[in-house]
């Protein structure tokens, strides 16, 4: 396929505490070609937020810290960056959206100068310049008057709003990598409808290669084109968007799946559980980190961990394909 | 099948800006205007987005807020009214289960002890019949009697919630006001927290009013749906007519946005424009009539109300007015 930007290499991030040690990803490898968008889900605790802050160098350390693997962007080593140079990446090659735009904008700069700010940053444009170039941005993500708005301050936006600034902002230098972390779970539905919508625009207008972690499997069947599922730490299925919903492979994956009420399901029917809870990372020591869980467990899977292996289109980690 | 709760022209306004002298000028039309009722036995769903006032109708009809105007009737009986002694023998067949199990239990006391607190409050004098109905309580929720004696911090979310419902359930309710009872929840413990409620309505016969912005969920759960725009119903219909019959713009626009599980067959979205207006000055006219792209003059002028269309299913607009 195309030029590959990204690569992960078996990333593994542990979180020190005083009493432990937590394992929040463990062995995390994928691939993303120019023009891509891949999604992760996994629910919370499974180590997809701790993967991309990674990949930014954004985890505070202490108490989390790179323990191995390495991540390759257009063909450097962001894990051998000093934070000098980390800083000229973020936001200009690499830029991230977070969950709640009320968190990331700053209350007490309007939006003019936090973008225009970005801007000079990155790119030696004059304030003015900076601020053209803010409108402009503005008027790509279909905010009406722009003019007015960058003048105004956080505060005074509504949430679709705010959403809409930073994904301006984080598009503001032509990333090559736009980072959505969960983008539209503190919206509306007819909003996440915009922004999706928005999302999918502007990849095709600008190319860039995007990460979206959502726990909403229909926001990711609506816009990725590769899926990995991850839980306690590992990905357990990476694959294209068709398989994973059409094929799903992974016993956790096809439990996602299932859970979920869909529009076809027989109301008298029982919705499927994924019995038991969530296990901390720590806590599974050998065998899959699934089995406690699973239906299908057997021998094996309480012995060893199953290995990332090739099973049709799809890389499944699961006994039951072996 | 009797009603249980039957509200009439319900209206909750909360002051918004004051004058000089203290006077409020400006109101939060938060709840302008609802009807509705819930049969014995019987599961409504009220969806519509943040701030169109679906929480507020749930707070006020178990009093948690006082009625602006309108009507309450529980089991028959007027309770718009009602003191707080009064309403002590209400809360005996209704209550509530929260979004965030975790703020609505006392960080402070164990799960046994909380729960017979309930039994305590509502005159159950012996202690050893207070524990021993604890203990069938959380057997009944599927939890553990060894969990008695733990503290809401040592459960997971799904716990918690729970919970949340043993304790809803002990003092024999017949109405459960649930407002996002799974939000919080992870996808795979929230169909075991929705399969609970379900088998609990199936064996005590309660009725839910059940308050969620996630319409596959409340597709699934509900009998009737009612759906809810700037503090109005603009839609009430049996579950299946609406999902596959909705007739309100407002309703066609909210169901065609909830992305499908299937890659690729995206079906056509209505993507509205714009947003919702602000509660404190809505429209005049039809509410909605900012955001509708069928809105003509008379939609403008004078605000729909409220007409069936058949099959039990009645709408706010005036495309169906003249029909």
């Amino acid at each position: 396929m195309s030029q590959e930007i990204l690569k992960v290499k078996d990333l593994g991030v542990n979180f020190y505490l005083e009493d432990r040690v937590i394992p929040a990803v463990d062995g995390v490898s994928f691939s993303l070609s120019k023009g891509e968008t891949l999604g992760i889900v996994g629910e919370s605790g499974c180590g997809k937020s701790v993967t991309v802050l990674s990949i930014m160098r954004l985890l505070q350390s202490p108490p989390a810290k790179i323990v191995k693997g390495e991540i390759w962007f257009k063909g450097e080593n962001l894990l051998s960056k000093s934070e000098e140079e980390m800083r000229k990446i973020r936001g200009n090659d690499i830029s991230m959206i977070f969950q709640e735009p009320m968190t990331a904008l700053n209350p007490v700069f309007n939006i003019g100068n936090q973008m225009s700010e970005v801007i000079m940053q990155h790119q030696n444009l004059s304030k003015k310049d900076a601020l053209d170039k803010a409108v402009e941005m503005l008027k790509l993500v279909q905010i009406p008057s722009p003019d007015r708005l960058i003048k105004q301050y956080p505060h005074q936006l509504s949430g679709g709003m705010r959403q809409r600034v930073m994904i301006a902002m984080a598009l503001a230098c032509n990333p090559e990598l736009l980072i959505a972390d969960e983008p539209t779970t503190a919206l509306d539905v007819t909003v996440e409808a915009q922004i999706l919508e928005l999302i999918n625009e502007l990849k095709e207008k600008l190319g860039s290669a995007i990460i979206i972690i959502s726990h909403d499997l229909g926001v990711v069947a609506e816009i990725a084109d590769k899926v990995a599922v991850m839980y306690s730490g590992r990905i357990v299925e990476y694959a294209d968007v068709y398989s994973i919903f059409n094929n799903p492979k992974h016993p956790y994956t096809r439990g996602l799946l299932e859970a979920i009420p869909d529009i076809d399901i027989n109301k008298k029917q029982r919705l499927k559980e994924i019995r038991g809870v969530v296990p901390a990372p720590d806590e599974i020591k050998e065998g899959c980190r699934f089995k406690t869980r699973c239906d299908f467990a057997k021998g094996d899977c309480f012995v060893e961990e199953p290995p990332f292996a090739e099973v049709g289109l799809s890389l499944v980690r699961c006994w039951n394909y072996l | 099948m009797g009603k249980i709760l039957e509200v009439k022209n319900l209206k909750k306004y909360f002051p918004a800006k004051k004058s000089f002298f203290g006077r409020a000028q400006e109101y939060v039309k938060a709840v302008d205007g609802v009807d509705f009722h819930i049969d014995y036995g019987e599961v409504l769903g009220l969806v519509g987005e943040s701030g169109c006032g679906k929480s507020t109708t749930g707070r006020t009809v178990l009093r948690l807020l006082d009625p602006t105007e309108g009507t309450i009737l529980f089991e028959g009986q007027d309770i718009t009214h009602f003191n707080k002694k009064q309403l002590k023998s209400v809360y005996k067949h209704m209550q509530l289960i929260f979004q965030d199990p975790f703020a609505s239990l006392n960080p402070r006391k164990t799960i046994g002890a909380t729960l017979e607190e309930v039994f305590l409050v509502h005159g159950m004098k012996d202690r050893a019949e207070r524990r021993e109905r604890a203990r069938e309580l959380l057997e009944m929720v599927g939890l553990r009697e060894r969990d008695m004696d733990k503290y809401p911090h040592e459960f997971s979310g799904g716990q918690r919630q729970r919970v949340v419902i043993a304790r809803a359930l002990a003092v024999n309710p017949k109405l459960v006001i649930c407002d996002e009872p799974v939000s919080a929840l992870d996808v795979s413990i929230q169909a075991q927290i929705i399969n609970l409620m379900m088998d609990l309505r199936e064996r005590l016969g309660l009725a839910y009013l059940f308050i969620s912005h996630d319409l596959r969920v409340v597709r699934y759960v509900s009998d009737r749906v009612a759906v809810m725009y700037l503090g109005k119903i603009v839609e009430i219909a049996p579950v299946e007519e609406l999902f596959q019959n909705p007739a309100h713009p407002y309703s066609k626009a909210l169901l065609s946005v909830v992305p499908a599980l299937k890659p690729g067959n995206r079906r056509e979205r209505l993507v509205l424009k714009g947003e919702v207006p602000n509660p404190v000055n809505p429209p005049s006219g039809c509410r909605f009539r900012t955001r509708c792209k069928y809105a003509t003059r008379k939609c403008s002028e004078i605000e729909p109300e409220i007409k069936p269309v058949g099959n039990g299913h009645f709408v706010r607009c005036h495309l169906y007015n003249s029909a």
